[in-house]
């Protein structure tokens, strides 16, 4: 199919939870003001979309931002010496912050590290938004305080919307100030 | 409707040091893994608010708590549903050794939840306990708790037990050691029928009798942990057959004269060691051979009639793999 059936096909006629989307936009403008940082994790592409993400929280919004992906050394060291599935939990312990706002990308919902990060943010009474893509339903998305669910079982439509949606944050963020 | 896949589990190092009477006062570690064997819970609503439960036998009820099948009684109860029809089915048949009745268990819980829309039991640490305490405080029954946390969380991994908590913990396995690991245990049908409970009881009660031979089993279970860590393969058929060794002394209905033979002809056909996987009396033997063997065990074992169950790890816990609702 050629690019017009394909937008038409994928992005058309998925339905995004816009109360949803209002949620994580409050919450995101209190903890800006507030000054409290805002910590990312997510694997492959969603890396990426959690590291643009952030940048454009810190430099638009003027967020405290840190994309745990983005720290390689601690990553490749962890995966090395501990575990692949321990990358951003570890990262998150030793961070030590006492407020904090968790966010995660796994399109499946069923990232391991992603899991095992959120499930120490709970453990800290820190507040988590996780982005996914299952269609069925996944772990991540059941463990979060705030979820945005895009169902679908294509990734890089999923990877493309969680992009599409974070900017639309970043813009709504940018009109508030 | 909601179907919940749920893996099976192969337990290598440790098993027994994960009931209660044990680890309230000692270290238990666990080595295990779940396999790509499942078992299948289905959920779907009915027209009416009957219950209908099939498994062995089905069973059509106005309410939960007249339903025969203990375990299905209380996690429907735990979520106050009515109106479903409920079907379990599995790669292999229960009662073999595989963990299939915890990965019930699981499954039955994990369906329900996302049927009911229901926030409770929202992580995966969180479903492992409450299958825990359905299968063990409130039915009562004598097993440990590495299968209900295993087939939750899935994969390859180091449980460890104390006090009152345990500890769930992947290790920095590489994928080619497991990878080979993977390829040189095998599962052999015994053809072997038992009832685990009677074993699982005897062993529950006689926990701090044996508490020095489980201490060595866990020691057992360490060694394995850090030759895995550091890519060794070799000598995990040793440490299983030590392993068996001391698992068979806790308890006499453990292993039996065909169960010692069946050993014992796996041995001298190529494998290094090897253990009956879960409660032990029947059900399946997991053996370990070096890839140069593997031809003439499973040569060996074809001409005794002794089934092999293929398998290789799964990495992934208890999942929802269709959602219509």
């Amino acid at each position: 199919m050629n690019l017009t059936e394909y937008t038409s096909k994928n992005y058309n006629s998925l339905s995004i939870n816009n109360d949803v989307i209002e949620l994580v936009i409050d919450k995101l403008k209190k903890y800006i003001e507030y000054k409290i940082p805002i910590i990312l994790c997510a694997n492959g592409g969603s890396a990426y979309t959690v590291s643009h993400f952030a940048q454009d929280l810190s430099k638009v919004c003027g967020a405290i931002t840190i994309s745990l992906p983005e720290r390689i050394g601690l990553v490749l060291a962890i995966s090395n010496d501990i575990s692949f599935e321990e990358i951003f939990r570890l990262q998150l312990k030793t961070l030590k912050f006492t407020t904090g706002l968790l966010i995660g990308i796994s399109c499946s919902g069923n990232s391991k590290n992603v899991i095992n990060a959120f499930d120490y943010a709970k453990s800290i009474n820190m507040p988590t938004i996780s982005f996914t893509g299952n269609v069925n339903g996944s772990w991540l998305a059941d463990m979060s305080d705030i979820n945005i669910n895009i169902p679908t079982d294509n990734i890089f439509v999923c990877e493309s919307i969680h992009s599409m949606i974070t900017h639309y944050i970043i813009d709504r963020l940018r009109e508030m100030k | 409707m909601i179907i919940s896949q749920t893996p099976l589990r192969i337990s290598l190092f440790g098993g027994g040091s994960d009931f209660s009477n044990y680890f309230k006062e000692n270290i238990g570690m666990a080595l295990a893994t779940t396999i790509n064997k499942y078992v299948y819970v289905i959920v779907k609503k009915r027209f009416d608010d009957k219950i209908r439960l099939g498994y062995s036998i089905t069973e059509t009820v106005d309410n939960a708590n007249d339903l025969k099948h203990e375990l299905a009684r209380e996690a429907i109860k735990f979520y106050s549903i009515n109106g479903v029809e409920i079907s379990t089915l599995a790669d292999v048949p229960g009662g073999t050794g595989l963990g299939s009745s915890s990965s019930v268990t699981v499954g039955l819980l994990h369906a329900l939840k996302v049927y009911a829309k229901s926030k409770l039991l929202s992580s995966t640490g969180e479903l492992a306990l409450k299958a825990i305490e359905i299968e063990k405080n409130i039915l009562n029954k004598p097993i440990g708790n590495q299968d209900q946390i295993i087939a939750t969380y899935g994969g390859f991994k180091s449980i460890e037990f104390f006090g009152k908590t345990s500890n769930v913990i992947s290790l920095g396995i590489s994928p080619k050691t497991l990878d080979d690991l993977d390829n040189n245990l095998m599962l052999w049908y015994t053809n072997l029928e038992r009832n685990s409970s009677d074993i699982l009881k005897e062993q529950d009660d006689n926990v701090l009798k044996n508490k020095d031979i489980i201490q060595e089993m866990v020691k057992i279970s360490y060694i394995a942990k850090i030759e895995l860590m550091n890519g060794k393969i070799d000598t995990i058929g040793t440490l299983l057959d030590e392993s068996w060794q001391l698992k068979k002394s806790l308890s006499s209905k453990i292993s039996n004269a065909l169960i010692d033979e069946l050993y014992e002809y796996a041995i001298s056909n190529g494998a290094s060691g090897g253990k009956i996987s879960g409660a032990g009396g029947g059900g399946f033997l997991l053996t370990y051979c070096p890839l140069e063997n593997h031809n003439k065990l499973r040569l060996a074992m074809n001409k005794k009639m002794i089934k092999e169950l293929p398998f290789s790890f799964e990495s992934h816990g208890s999942k929802i793999i269709f959602n219509n609702d």
